[in-house]
């Protein structure tokens, strides 16, 4: 489940949700999760394919949102808009 | 000033370079890039609905072809290549590109079953059309393939429609909040943005305008109409220190109002904050659906296989059957309707719950709430007000109760105990005047004295009256009062016992009717309380509750729910989210009740924002109703895969024989294209349940 989005152990959570072109299938959905697990920092990867968005959860103190959104594109899906949330890292948000 | 929906950026309408209007709204965009990211998903439909149009012409030249044959069989074969071959290569290049990027992943994905189907349909058959001599049969397959892209291609637009009706939901919430706020700063009022309100800053909305986020009333009186939020039917009266929702409709009066909330903070925002992220808390059912999809394309390719290379060999029907075979396997499969089968139900359902107050937080808890044998109330402000109430006025010698409310409200004037708000309510329902009291002073253990209009009036508990000499008709009523579990305040006047006030926390609306449908529905229902047990009794008895939890220190609540859990019942808590969050968090499922604009604090699964018993049953019933749907969903999706498999595989050879096997593949493709869209129009059919 999705409750201790704050803190644990320390360790600063963020939740970015990125809005991904069409996940038609649940293997595909599958396939950015396994992709963006890859990268050191992310805690939770899960793909809502009714919304066509994906929820990440990261510790921005060792990842960004822009490489997050490197490695879903990289799955051959094109993230086309990202929307913050949860943010403990002051960085402003995209213009 | 409109906001760009990609970046963020505020753009002035009127010199906007970059618009697109998409059903009936027009949205501003500060760059040519913004605007195209924000349009892919637009694009992708409209380029899906030329494929699919011009792939069906196509495909039916190509079906004539094949049949009527009134060409030479070399060239009719060439004219087929030419007709099919962009079909395959330029309709289809998505399916190739899905499999480029599946192979890249190591995963296998519906893409590349299609690409993998059809490219042998169509190789095959380029093969027998150039080199006829190489292969000992002349039937080529064009029509096959052409079938079977044009098909899924439908499909897929059918689904990303369907999609988008069953999202169309959340995104109506959203649609709420107005987008400009006029807003006074230093005196004046100006237009801006709702997304730069700040905290603090004091708004104005007219009657018919929509309040643009979360505050509280600062100036004015009006009817509110919150029905979008709460579902509740009926404006609701706002006056000074009121909260307002933002989204809701302002419809009597004009109001100023300060802002709480705003940004992400606000109700709405919160509100389809959770229906999305209802989306990926997993209900169980749907861990297993997801494990069967990621095996399930190179179960598939080994069944293609398989099947294919047996019915050569060994049922020695011929390579054009095991070649069609092969074809209809990998076409038929398709673990997308597994896929949507909970996540689409799930999303009306919650959506359809948002709609009316009902905020279900996950699948999980959904799940849960619909097996529910017993509900737990709260009794202080779940099904009661909370606050006490006058109930009863007992005159004693020649004054009237209008006097005694009226002469109790004077004494307690000012004060905020419970019970003197209380008698001032009483009195101000009575319209009486109550007077300033002089000589005020407190009995200690006992109540107050004051003076009031020369008169020594006293008001106090039973301690009062104890060396009183009370007649026993007097007794008798007082020793009942107390026996309904009422409190009681005894008035003295000039030495005298003039008067009992009873007050008594009430009972809400629609507690009695809850119980009565909840025990219908076959569900035990047990009230927990602090109260002492002859109240908590004598509120039992009037709801109809058996079995009652009294004396309850907060800190037990928690060990009630766990009892009930080891006498092996499922548990639902229903409670304010502050005070019985321990036991909302114990109980299977916590349902927080009359949250208001707190929704995202609220412990427990499911949060009803207005304080209506009646959203009990009704969170009950739609959790009911969305697992019964996606419980049809997953039959349809394995009937769809489970079921067609082996039919593909040449199962029907030995009733039809193997010439069924030539149309199969088209129904194969057909059976694929509308699986996903049969289980989501099937969870749109939820739309229509009835709160």
């Amino acid at each position: 489940m999705n409750e201790d989005k704050t803190k644990d152990k320390g360790v600063e959570k963020a939740r970015i949700v990125v809005s991904v072109s069409d996940i038609n299938c649940v293997v595909c959905a599958k396939a950015i999760q396994k992709q963006v697990m890859k990268i050191n920092g992310i805690k939770n990867v899960e793909p809502a394919i009714m919304l066509n968005k994906v929820f990440v959860d990261y510790d921005p103190k060792l990842v960004d949102s822009s490489t997050i959104k490197k490695a879903i594109d990289k799955t051959g899906f094109r993230s086309y808009m990202t929307i913050r949330e949860n943010q403990q890292s002051p960085d402003k948000p995209q213009n | 000033m409109a906001k760009d929906p990609i970046c963020g950026m505020y753009v002035d309408e009127k010199s906007a370079e970059f618009k697109a209007t998409v059903r009936g709204t027009t949205y501003y965009f500060c760059s040519h890039t913004c605007m195209r990211e924000f349009l892919a998903p637009e694009v992708e439909i409209r380029k899906l609905k030329i494929a699919v149009a011009v792939g069906g012409i196509l495909t039916i030249l190509i079906i004539i072809l094949t049949y009527a044959a009134f060409l030479p069989m070399r060239i009719n074969n060439y004219v087929l290549f030419v007709l099919d071959t962009p079909i395959q290569f330029y309709f289809g290049l998505r399916f190739y590109h899905g499999t480029y990027d599946a192979i890249r992943n190591r995963m296998g994905n519906m893409d590349s079953l299609i690409a993998l189907g059809t490219s042998v349909a169509w190789g095959y058959s380029t093969v027998v059309t150039f080199f006829p001599s190489l292969l000992s049969y002349t039937a080529v397959f064009y029509d096959t393939a052409a079938a079977i892209v044009t098909l899924i291609l439908a499909g897929r637009y059918l689904e990303h429609l369907s999609k988008g009706r069953a999202s169309e939901a959340v995104r109506k919430l959203m649609n709420l909040q107005p987008k400009l706020a006029h807003v006074l700063r230093n005196d004046k009022e100006i237009e801006i943005p709702v997304e730069q309100i700040e905290v603090g800053d004091v708004f104005v909305v007219r009657p018919g305008e929509k309040v643009p986020v979360d505050g509280v009333v600062a100036e004015g009186h009006s009817s509110i109409d919150q029905s979008m939020i709460t579902g509740e039917s009926i404006p609701v009266e706002k006056n000074v220190g009121n909260e307002v929702i933002g989204g809701t409709i302002n419809k009597t009066g004009l109001l100023k109002v300060k802002a709480t909330k705003v940004g992400q903070d606000t109700t709405l925002s919160q509100i389809v904050k959770l229906v999305e992220e209802a989306q990926i808390g997993k209900a169980p059912i749907q861990k297993i659906a997801d494990r069967v999809a990621a095996y399930f394309v190179p179960f598939v390719t080994i069944v293609a296989i398989a099947s294919a290379l047996s019915w050569y060999f060994i049922g020695n029907i011929g390579l054009q059957f095991s070649l069609l075979v092969f074809v209809s396997v990998t076409v038929i499969a398709c673990p997308c309707a597994l896929g949507v089968a909970t996540p689409a139900a799930l999303l009306v359902g919650t959506s359809k719950g948002a709609q009316n107050g009902i905020l279900i937080k996950g699948g999980d808890y959904l799940e849960i709430a619909r097996k529910v044998t017993a509900v737990v109330f709260d009794k202080t402000g779940t099904l009661t007000v909370g606050k006490p109430s006058v109930t009863d006025v007992v005159p004693i010698g020649k004054i009237d109760s209008d006097n005694i409310v009226r002469l109790s409200a004077s004494v307690e004037r000012g004060s905020e105990h419970p019970l003197a708000e209380a008698i001032e309510k009483e009195a101000s329902a009575r319209s009486l005047v109550v007077v300033e009291p002089s000589e005020f002073e407190a009995i200690p253990g006992k109540g107050v004295k004051a003076k009031v209009q020369e008169k020594t009036v006293v008001l106090g508990n039973r301690k009062l009256i104890a060396e009183m000499s009370v007649n026993l008709e007097i007794e008798e009523k007082i020793t009942s009062l107390e026996e309904e579990g009422k409190t009681l305040m005894f008035l003295v006047l000039n030495g005298a016992l003039a008067g009992v006030i009873a007050a008594a926390d009430t009972l809400k609306e629609h507690s009695k009717e809850t119980i009565e449908e909840l025990k219908k529905m076959g569900i035990d229902v047990i009230m927990l309380t602090g109260d002492n047990e002859r109240t908590a009794r004598s509120i039992a008895g009037i709801l109809g509750i058996e079995r009652v939890f009294a004396e309850v220190l907060p800190q037990q609540k928690e060990a009630v729910i766990q009892k009930l859990q080891n006498e092996g019942k499922i548990v639902a808590m229903v409670g304010d989210g502050i005070n019985d969050a321990p036991a909302l968090a114990k109980a299977d499922v916590g349902i927080a009740i009359g949250s208001g604009t707190d929704v995202a604090k609220e412990t427990g699964g499911i949060v009803l924002v207005k304080e209506d018993l009646r959203d009990v049953v009704i969170a009950i019933k739609l959790s009911k109703a969305t697992v019964r749907k996606i419980k049809q969903n997953l039959f349809w999706a394995f009937m769809y895969n489970g079921a067609l498999i082996p039919i593909a595989a040449g199962a029907l050879v030995p009733f039809f024989g193997a010439q069924v096997y030539n149309v199969f593949p088209f129904l194969a493709a057909g059976a694929m294209a509308f699986s996903s869209v049969t289980v989501i129009i099937n969870s749109l059919l939820l739309e229509r349940f009835k709160a």
